[in-house]
């Protein structure tokens, strides 16, 4: 069994997924955490065995640096109430200091342990590229060879991350940390999550996760039709449209301008539809475990702007960021000392410098998370840059809507900022994909070339077939229905009011769903079989 | 009286009370449970046979509509000329422009790649369905195909076989066929074929005869070819081509003719279809090594590219125009090819004249032809106004 044919996808994954609905909601309710540790366990030896190391390496070196952590903070509560009145101010202090100090290097050991990991696993070739480059400038004929033979842990960047957050929520006394050294591990190595996330949090999640629950019929159904709903999301327009997807950023130079403008278009679609349908399987099936997972997306494709659509897409990473590096940054004395000294300089841009510099930063790194080269750093320094530009143009823009007697919340400033939102993030999908900048010119110039005036969509013919393009198109219509009515009454959930509808119009729309699932579900031979899109990460 | 009613009263509410906050009966909770079990089931009963109906009557072998598929849908004995191979002769060779040019029948078996345990089998059938005069055999496949990966090839042209003892005996020589694949959702995932699409939406298309026009330009750069050089064929493609040359000897009535299809070799270009392992040249070069055994065979080898009677630039091919990649004809090369090949078999394998049919046969080709002139139309304008748009 290969990787790629144990994934949410396959067959094997369903036969899975049969056996852990058994073997959890059979196991009496005290132990069913750990009969939930082992299944997750499985899935990921399943699909990669030697990953198991680096994740018990993450779990044991966060438990004992956690525990580290609050033991010491406890043991320094103590000491200062046994020894209250004998100590003056200034030794108190001192003590804290001391104390803290140590608190800190747990911190910074579990941090940059799990940092080192992932820096390794991941990027090490990276580093030696970069490394090369260097080096060249100086003398051509040496270069540091690559590794070849490396593999990427499973899942080694979320719950990298994961881990990270637990930490720095301890040291910061936002929570307690785990004692059980088995419930612990079930937090990081949790299954549905495992792959491309949600970057969960423990506090969010340890209710969920431990609580000795009953089965309830009504979220195991839910759980499943949001499932379904995934499964046609993925394999019914992703899938579907990356057979084209992948040949057009793979062939830059062979497509017209129609195909071109196409295969950004369809890659919209293919994207979304990828990774919400991934969120929708994972969340869909913690579901059917009584286990409720953070939501990861909210209709992106509706944000008004740059800023709104990255609060909307990949919420978990982007709240991640925000918590554990952008605020620290922003709020460190550095940054405050760098505030201060551009306040005297520029009196009204020098506030907003602190904030610049912790996006960059955030930026910066949400880039290299994405990918082991320096196109993804181009790419998260180009959303970078328009963020902190709508930063720095903002009381521009206000003056200029008072000017002109119009407001943020009217219709045409609105349809306009969406415009533009979708053409920039157009721009954003196209370096991402495109495989150096030389093709990211070379797409954009055929776009917006002159000479292909006509339409032709040869390529698409040949690599997919129009009418499959349509069809699966026109099967993303239920997804961004869905998205509006769900952007229009953000109080209530899709699910709960499509529960709310009769049976005999339920069942058909379910069983509708279904078929068409199943249809592009089985693979014929020679047929591709597209992993998930953000696994790779 | 008054304080009786009172504790009457009383008592019911306590009763009432006592109802209310006892724990609900074990019967209802195991009635709930009774009742989410069959809606479970019953949905899952008519999901399935949903799914069944559907299967009935929209699925269909995706191989069905393959050329080879379609192949078994051409009316017996009325093919004079057979072209069997990949995808160089889908798109470089256009049946309706061969009879057009010469009232010469024929109709290419081909897929992409054909291999070469599968080719082995289509000329059986041919032989049996049809009593072509020329069968032409691609060989490309001898440069890299092996025996090992023949199953999955033969699986999918079992699929496309009507039902009938030819199918049979294909079962009992290929015991694999008889592995039942355990199907959880039966069909196949055509909807991501543009083919299928094609044949729902537009019902089957016979008219075009297995050929599929490319309709883009690629200009090639010239690779010199050595007309001595050889290599050798691989252990696997040797055996096929000597277990091919005994099958054709099998009918000494049909002429069969071997070789590559013309066009320019580009030896520039590195990304090349994922099944190749060789450069275009050296696949060229392993292919030349079968004339020897082809010829000792009794047969033709065309070799179109060291052969100064039949070299690309004698048929008329322009590099810069007249190929879609460097293993392909686009359809202005395709014409060209076919009106030479057309030529050159009329002349030297049927006197110069094109075998009589009868109406049937005649009228239905007439038909394809004239859904051909349409689609043809359609195709020069495409590629005649992309040709003013690169000369801008």
């Amino acid at each position: 069994m290969t990787p790629l044919s144990f994934s949410f996808t396959s067959i094997y994954f369903l036969f899975f997924f049969l056996g852990a609905l058994l073997i959890y909601w059979f196991t009496p309710r005290r132990y069913r955490y750990i009969s939930l540790l082992f299944l997750s366990l499985l899935f990921i030896a399943l699909i990669s065995w030697a990953s198991l190391f680096f994740l018990f390496f993450s779990i044991t070196v966060m438990y004992f640096c956690a525990r580290g952590i609050s033991d010491n903070k406890e043991k320094e509560k103590e000491y200062l109430r046994e020894h209250k009145g004998e100590m003056s101010l200034e030794e108190k202090k001192d003590y804290k200091k001391h104390e803290k100090r140590k608190r800190k290097s747990l911190l910074a050991l579990g941090i940059s342990l799990n940092l080192v990991s992932l820096a390794v696993m991941k990027y090490i070739n990276f580093f030696i590229d970069t490394l090369n480059g260097m080096i060249h400038w100086g003398a051509e004929n040496t270069s540091i060879p690559r590794i070849t033979q490396w593999f990427l842990p499973l899942g080694i960047s979320f719950y990298t991350f994961q881990a990270i957050a637990y930490l720095v929520d301890v040291y910061w006394e936002k929570i307690k940390p785990e004692k059980n050294y088995l419930k612990f591990s079930l937090f990081l190595a949790y299954f549905p999550k495992i792959l491309q996330g949600p970057i969960v949090r423990y506090e969010e999640m340890e209710q969920t996760l431990f609580e000795e629950k009953e089965f309830s019929y009504p979220q195991f159904t839910d759980g499943l039709k949001r499932m379904l709903f995934g499964y046609f999301k993925k394999m019914v327009v992703a899938d579907t449209l990356y057979v084209f997807i992948q040949f057009a950023f793979g062939h830059v130079a062979d497509l017209s301008g129609s195909e071109a403008l196409l295969a950004i278009v369809l890659y919209f679609l293919q994207d979304y539809c990828d990774f919400s349908g991934y969120m929708d399987i994972a969340i869909g099936l913690s579901d059917t475990l009584g286990i409720k997972l953070p939501e990861n997306f909210r209709q992106p494709y509706l944000a008004e702007n740059i800023d709104d659509y990255w609060r909307r897409w990949h919420i978990t990473l982007g709240t991640w960021f925000k918590d554990y590096i952008f605020y620290p940054l922003s709020l460190s004395k550095f940054s405050l000392k760098l505030g201060k000294a551009s306040k005297k300089l520029m009196p009204n841009f020098g506030k907003k410098v602190p904030a610049i510099y912790g996006l960059f930063i955030v930026w910066f790194l949400t880039g290299l998370w994405h990918g082991a080269s320096w196109n993804y750093v181009l790419w998260g320094l180009y959303y970078g840059a328009i963020i902190i530009l709508e930063i720095i143009l903002e009381p521009l823009t206000e003056k200029f809507l008072s000017l002109t007697h119009q407001s943020k919340k009217s219709v045409p400033y609105r349809i306009y900022e969406h415009l533009v939102c979708i053409f920039l993030l157009a721009i954003g999908k196209i370096l991402f994909m495109c495989s150096s900048l030389k093709d990211t010119d070379i797409f954009i110039t055929k776009i917006f070339s002159g000479s292909n005036t006509y339409f032709d969509i040869t390529n698409l013919n040949n690599q997919l077939g129009y009418l499959s393009v349509i069809f699966a198109s026109v099967s993303y219509l239920p997804v961004l229905v869905i998205d509006i009515l769900q952007e229009a009454k953000p109080n209530t959930t899709f699910l709960t009011k499509f529960d709310s509808l009769k049976l005999y119009i339920q069942w058909p729309l379910l069983i509708l769903c279904g078929i068409a699932t199943v249809w592009w579900g089985f693979y014929g031979s020679g047929l591709p079989h597209f992993a998930f899109g953000y696994t790779q990460f | 009286m008054e304080n009786e009613k009172e504790n009457s009263n009383s008592n019911t509410e306590i009763k009432e009370e006592e109802r209310t906050s006892l724990p609900a009966p074990i019967e209802s909770k195991k009635k709930r449970i009774g009742k989410n079990i069959f809606r479970f089931v019953s949905f899952f009963a008519c999901f399935s046979a949903c799914l069944s109906l559907v299967a009935h009557y929209l699925f269909f072998s995706l191989e069905e509509g393959t050329p080879y598929g379609l192949f078994y849908k051409e009316e017996e004995k009325s093919l004079d000329v057979v072209m069997i191979g990949s995808s160089t002769i889908r798109h470089g060779f256009i049946p309706m422009e061969m009879y057009e040019e010469t009232g010469l029948t024929s109709y290419s078996i081909v897929a992409s790649p054909n291999h070469l345990e599968t080719i082995e089998i289509q000329i059986r059938e041919v032989m049996r369905k049809q009593n072509p005069k020329v069968v032409y055999i691609d060989l490309n496949g001898i440069n890299n195909q092996t025996k090992k990966e023949a199953p999955s090839f033969v699986k999918q042209y079992y699929e496309a076989m009507p039902e009938g003892e030819a199918k049979r005996e294909l079962k009992q020589k290929y015991p694999y066929l008889k592995e039942q694949k355990y199907e959880l959702f039966p069909g196949h995932n055509s909807f991501r074929q543009q083919s299928y699409w094609e044949t729902l939406v537009y019902g089957v298309k016979t008219f075009d005869k297995g050929y599929s026009p490319m309709k883009a330009t690629k200009p090639v750069k010239v690779t010199k070819v050595d007309k001595e050089k050889t290599l050798p064929i691989p252990e696997d493609g040797l055996n096929y081509l000597k277990e091919i040359l005994s099958i054709c000897k099998e009918y000494p009535t049909v002429n069969f003719l071997f070789g590559e299809m013309p066009r320019y070799l580009d030896d520039t270009i590195s990304s090349f279809d994922l099944y190749q392992v060789r450069s275009p040249l050296d696949a060229y070069y392993v292919v030349k090594s079968a004339k020897p055994y082809v010829e000792e065979a009794g047969f033709t080898f065309l070799d179109y590219f060291s052969d100064e009677k039949i070299l690309p630039d004698y048929i008329g091919l322009d590099p810069e125009k007249d190929q879609y990649d460097a293993e392909h004809l686009n359809h202005r090369g395709a014409k060209k090819f076919t009106k030479f090949f057309s030529s050159y078999l009329l002349k030297n394998y049927f006197n110069g004249k094109a075998p009589e049919h009868s109406s049937d046969i005649t009228s239905s080709f007439e038909e394809c032809l004239k859904k051909y002139h349409e689609e043809d139309e359609k195709i020069e304008e495409k590629m005649n106004g992309k040709d003013k748009d690169d000369e801008d």
